[in-house]
């Protein structure tokens, strides 16, 4: 379909911005003809729905502070389109964004890897060895996701180049909003497995699997993501009747821990029905723009979620990064989690990395604290760390202890992280010293 | 569509590439060959520039005596009051007060000292002694002094060696240089990345100069662009975070990468704050990083330092760890001069291992610059800078200063045939 039939048919919403990048990727024009057949549509419509329209500027200009003049490519807003091109030496400028004044949703931050390329190489190559792992990758022959995933990446010969700009209309589909959202999910949602890799290989067990790992976002899933295909051929004798050994077991775990295998079927079952639609539009995808409106449709539908979530997502996303990037917040949190980690770090060095399991040996090393601490250690009045070796009772230490100490008053002041970490650290000099001494007496 | 032109491209940075890891060695190595190096380098130069009359000797020749006027060959010391000591650290366990960090240690009075395989003598003359640095080798023309002083009055450096000529051709070849891309915050400049990828890709009616863009280098610091703040905590759950964030960012540089490499060619060098080693030459990060990219024969991860060769003309830059290093150490006032003065010494990183952290070689110095480069070129770099060096016998190299461009949103463009570059810069005006 064309970029003009799509803005007559109104399949593109322009509630949201819409980037005049994204419809070169969608439907594969140079930007002078998608510029000038939106401003076309846009004089048509304008009288009866006010646009807000940012204009990219390109021209050169003095750099600050020396007589170099530097290129410049600028999105500005319609209302200082003016004031830069009259700043701008052969300024020149053309549509970049457009949406609707005053549009229902807040427009998002969008960007992702080009498909659409004005120039390219002559000869895209595939690095030698990269060829052969591609179709093993899922297990599967070369029929199913995978070939197009490959392509999609630009990965394949010259041929598959061509094949992997085509790909991209039927995903993205007519709507431009489509794009947006699916632009923003990847680069959003922490941890969500790419859409991509969503729709080339439903229903791939294997290759559930591998979203599934890089949702945890641990180096582990970073390396399996990796080294994907030499596990990956190795799963797939898995599939076979020996499919319950051992080694596939630990295989599948760590991606679907939580689930039960059963669960994970009936999951498949669940998205094998609605990922079909997807997929069969990828296969189709090389014909370009056959489909029309049924698959529009479904999108649109589907998208007005989708956008919000991803909106969403993207704001929790800047947050996030934005919270991290201070050096404020961990400040903050330290206090209140130090003590905690410090005494769980002396009991137990095997933490389990997870945030939860933490939490649950902290409360294990509570309990250990109240009983461990009548009879353990103590301070005395210098200031001296007393460890009692004795482990059995708490009666035989209080007869050792000297007539003035207050122990009861001191064994509550003492932390038995103290006394523990006494035992490793340089404290050990004291306790050594005063027991040593004890032992003579 | 059109086609992008091609190049002969050489990657010449195999001497950069770590063959063991054997970090139980002295540095002493490496002074002891970047000298000796240098010296044969040296040797011809100075007797051409001072002839035969001057002889060069050994400082243990001198043997105290005044007035003997010759030229000594040495490695350059710089004394520095506030140099960051390792001893000084460990004071602050002996509970002595911290000194506090600086980012510029260089002082009027800071000595500069010349080293020889056996003896050192302090220099006093025509030494600039601000512009200079430690372990930079050169040749000094002087006498000696009662004092003990060697009164320098003419100093000569390497000057990076012979430079092979640059055969024009009457197309142009543009050379994309790029660096700081920090993909950890690239939320806040998303605009200007999506414009310089589709300026790359020749959609922005720049069709026809796109087609001459025959490679880009992305100069370090992709993933991440400063330092990672380093909170003592036992939380395992925040250097979790910290990592998932780091993959994610490189997972989604793979994207990225991959797009771009059926574009151009892409090389893609480690940076100081990227997930790499640390010392230099910084090796190219694993394909595994980067599984969607690495499959393109157009795209390659590579050293830091990074030498090659596109048709005639030579390219030599770095991540610009050498540049702030040196720009910490001298008086120095600008990244660009910092850069002409590591080529003029015939040296990319003088200050390693002195003062910026670098593998301890033990049979060779692979950062001395043996043939003049035509670009030479820093990255992370606080603005964009460029200059066209000419040296003697004619040499031309064109400096460039890689602006980051998370801070800048701007790109170096430099034309092989003819040296020129210019910045280019993707903004969006704000809201």
């Amino acid at each position: 379909m064309s970029l003009k039939k799509a803005l007559d048919d109104c399949l593109i919403d322009f509630d949201r911005r819409v980037l005049v990048t994204d419809l070169l990727e969608e439907y594969k024009l140079p930007y002078k003809e998608v510029n000038d057949v939106l401003e076309a549509y846009i004089k048509t419509q304008e009288p009866s729905t006010k646009f807000e329209k940012r204009f990219l500027v390109h021209g050169k200009r003095k750099t600050q502070g020396s007589d170099s003049v530097e290129e410049l490519y600028s999105v500005v807003q319609e209302s200082k389109l003016k004031d830069w091109l009259a700043k701008v030496q052969d300024a020149e400028s053309q549509l970049y964004s457009v949406e609707i004044a005053g549009g229902s949703k807040s427009p998002a931050a969008i960007f992702k890897p080009m498909q659409h390329l004005e120039v390219k190489l002559a000869k895209v190559e595939q690095r030698p060895g990269a060829e052969k792992t591609v179709p093993i990758s899922n297990g599967a022959p070369l029929t199913n996701g995978v070939k197009s995933e490959s392509s999609k990446s630009g990965a394949s010969k010259p041929d598959s180049t061509k094949s992997s700009v085509k790909v991209e209309p039927s995903k993205t589909s007519l709507k431009a909003e489509k794009p947006k959202a699916e632009v923003e999910k990847p680069a959003a949602s922490k941890g969500k497995p790419s859409p991509e890799s969503k729709k080339t290989s439903p229903k791939e067990n294997a290759s559930k699997a591998k979203p599934a790992a890089a949702k945890k976002g641990s180096i582990n899933s970073f390396f399996t993501a990796a080294a994907s295909k030499p596990k990956d051929v190795k799963a797939t004798p898995s599939k076979s009747p020996a499919a319950s050994t051992m080694e596939n077991f630990f295989k599948k775990q760590p991606p679907g821990a939580k689930k039960s295998p059963p669960e994970m079927e009936e999951k498949t079952k669940k998205e094998s029905t609605a990922p079909p639609k997807t997929e069969s539009s990828k296969k189709k995808s090389p014909a370009p723009r056959t489909k029309p409106s049924p698959a529009n449709t479904s999108v649109q539908l589907f998208d007005e979620e989708s956008a919000e979530s991803s909106d969403e997502e993207e704001k929790l996303d800047k947050l996030r990064r934005n919270v991290i990037g201070s050096d404020n917040e961990s400040d903050q949190e330290k206090p209140s989690t130090t003590k905690r980690r410090r005494i769980s770090d002396s009991e137990d060095e095997e933490q389990p990395p997870k945030k939860t399991a933490e939490k649950e040996v902290v409360t294990v090393d509570d309990d250990k604290m109240d009983t461990e601490t009548a009879n353990e250690t103590y301070l005395d009045e210098d200031g001296f760390v007393i460890t009692q070796r004795k482990p059995a009772k708490p009666q035989p230490v209080k007869k050792k202890v000297s007539p003035k100490t207050s122990a009861p008053v001191n064994k509550k002041k003492s932390p038995p992280s103290a006394g523990k970490t006494g035992k490793d650290g340089p404290k050990t000099k004291q306790a050594g010293i005063m027991n040593f001494f004890a032992k003579k007496n | 569509m059109t086609n992008r032109h091609e190049t002969k491209y050489e990657n010449l940075s195999s001497h950069f590439r770590l063959k063991g890891h054997d970090y139980q060695k002295q540095f002493c190595h490496l002074y002891a060959h970047r000298l000796a190096e240098m010296t044969r380098l040296l040797t011809p130069l100075a007797q051409k520039k001072w002839g035969n009359k001057e002889s060069i000797k050994k400082l243990c020749e001198l043997r105290g005596e005044q007035d003997v006027h010759c030229i000594l060959i040495g490695t350059i010391y710089k004394h520095q009051a506030h140099k960051p000591s390792i001893l000084r650290d460990i004071s602050e366990e002996n509970q002595l007060a911290p000194q506090p960090p600086r980012q510029n240690y260089s002082e009027p009075e800071d000595k500069i000292v010349l080293e020889d395989e056996l003896q050192r003598v302090r220099l006093q003359g025509e030494v600039k002694r601000e512009l200079m640095a430690t372990g930079v080798v050169c040749a000094a023309l002087g006498g000696t002094d009662s004092e003990g002083f060697f009164n320098v009055e003419d100093i000569l450096f390497y000057e990076s060696g012979p430079q092979k000529p640059l055969a024009t051709t009457k197309k142009s070849r543009l050379l994309v240089l790029v660096s700081g891309l920090d993909q950890l915050q690239s939320h806040n400049f998303v605009e200007a990345l999506n414009l310089f990828q589709y300026w790359l890709a020749g959609s922005l009616g720049n069709g026809k100069e796109a087609g001459a863009m025959v490679r880009l280098i992305v100069a370090g610091n992709s993933v991440r662009a400063s330092a990672m703040a380093h909170v003592p905590t036992l939380q395992v759950a925040r250097t979790q975070a910290n990592a998932n964030d780091t993959v994610q960012a490189v997972t989604q540089l793979d994207q990225w990468f991959a797009s771009w490499a059926r574009s151009l060619p892409v090389d893609i060098m480690p940076g100081a704050y990227d997930p790499a080693n640390f010392m230099l030459p910084q090796q190219p990060f694993h394909k595994c990083m980067f599984p969607q990219a690495a499959q393109l024969a157009s795209f390659q991860a590579v050293t830091n330092p990074y030498n090659c060769r596109l048709d005639d003309a030579f390219v030599v830059g770095s991540s610009g760890q050498n540049v702030s290093d040196l720009l910490r150490s001298t008086s120095l006032d600008s990244a660009l001069e910092a850069l002409r003065c590591t080529l003029t010494w015939g040296h990319i990183a003088p200050t390693a291992p002195d003062t910026l952290a670098c593998y301890p070689y033990i049979d060779s110095d692979p950062f001395i610059l043996r043939e003049c480069p035509h670009v030479y070129f820093a990255g992370n770099c606080e603005s964009f800078e460029t200059a066209l060096h000419e040296g003697s016998q004619g040499k031309r190299t064109r400096l460039v200063c890689v602006p980051k461009f998370s801070r800048t949103q701007s790109v170096a463009v430099v034309d092989l045939d003819t040296l020129e570059c210019r910045q280019v810069n993707f903004s969006a005006d704000a809201e």
